[in-house]
């Protein structure tokens, strides 16, 4: 099951789509609206899609990760327009037999979403012009800091110590 | 002939439109197509070189040759998630 929504996504309806009794394992992953990111305020997000393209590249993602592995069921939802602070944006679910193979799948449902689904948000910043957000492009309007600002995604020296 | 060019994100954005239309004659290839864009709108050039093209709803390499195509589109950076 893939769809595109304007409303809110509802997490509990999602996982009863995935379950059924063959199913020991079910994963869900969230992605929600975050209020800071590296000292910026964002205020909420807003998501624009190529609907058509986002679907049908969405429906291909679900078919190959039934193919790669072990699963019964996947749910992939994201929402467009206006995402409040710590509203959920998108959802993937997987129900499975074991859990090795659902969050298998789950990940690599999630990683790919966000690189090939023609979906965009932009950034309504609480202190700056809103901004579309594209990874990889050279971003000219950040502020120039004189701190190196710590990468979330590697433990910083104290979580290394701890 | 005159092909339509779906825009989003950042490049609808400077171009304050949802499509462009330019010159083609099929067959081409979206690096043709790249050529066509940059000409007649140099102010999307440093969004598009990091971004692809979908030829009816499906990504297209640089050298893929395209016989025919009801909808084209310019596909920046996705940020969904």
């Amino acid at each position: 099951m893939y769809s595109i929504t304007n409303e809110p996504i509802d997490s509990n309806a999602l996982l009863q789509s995935v379950s059924d009794p063959h199913c020991g394992a079910t994963v869900l992953f969230l992605g929600s609206t975050r209020q800071w990111t590296k000292g910026r305020e964002t205020k909420w997000l807003e998501y624009d899609a190529y609907r058509e393209m986002a679907l049908t590249e969405m429906k291909r993602l679900e078919e190959e990760a039934m193919a790669q592995w072990s699963i019964r069921h996947v749910a992939l939802i994201h929402r467009l327009g206006k995402v409040e602070i710590g509203e959920t944006s998108v959802a993937v679910a997987v129900g499975s037999p074991h859990r090795t193979a659902a969050f298998a799948a789950g990940k690599w449902l999630i990683d790919e979403l966000k690189k090939q689904v023609p979906i965009w948000k932009k950034e309504i910043f609480a202190e700056s012009e809103p901004e579309w957000v594209h990874p990889g492009l050279p971003d000219t309007t950040l502020p120039i800091t004189t701190l190196p600002i710590a990468d979330e995604t590697k433990p910083s020296e104290d979580d290394l110590n701890r | 002939m005159a092909i339509s060019i779906r825009l989003f994100a950042s490049a609808q954005q400077i171009l304050g439109r949802e499509s462009v239309s330019i010159p083609i004659d099929f067959p081409t290839t979206i690096a043709q197509i790249r050529n066509s864009l940059t000409q007649e709108f140099p102010q999307l050039n440093s969004l598009m070189q990091h971004s692809r093209f979908a030829v009816d709803l499906e990504y297209y390499s640089e050298d893929r040759k395209i016989e025919n195509a009801s909808e084209i589109a310019l596909i920046p950076p996705v940020s969904g998630g």
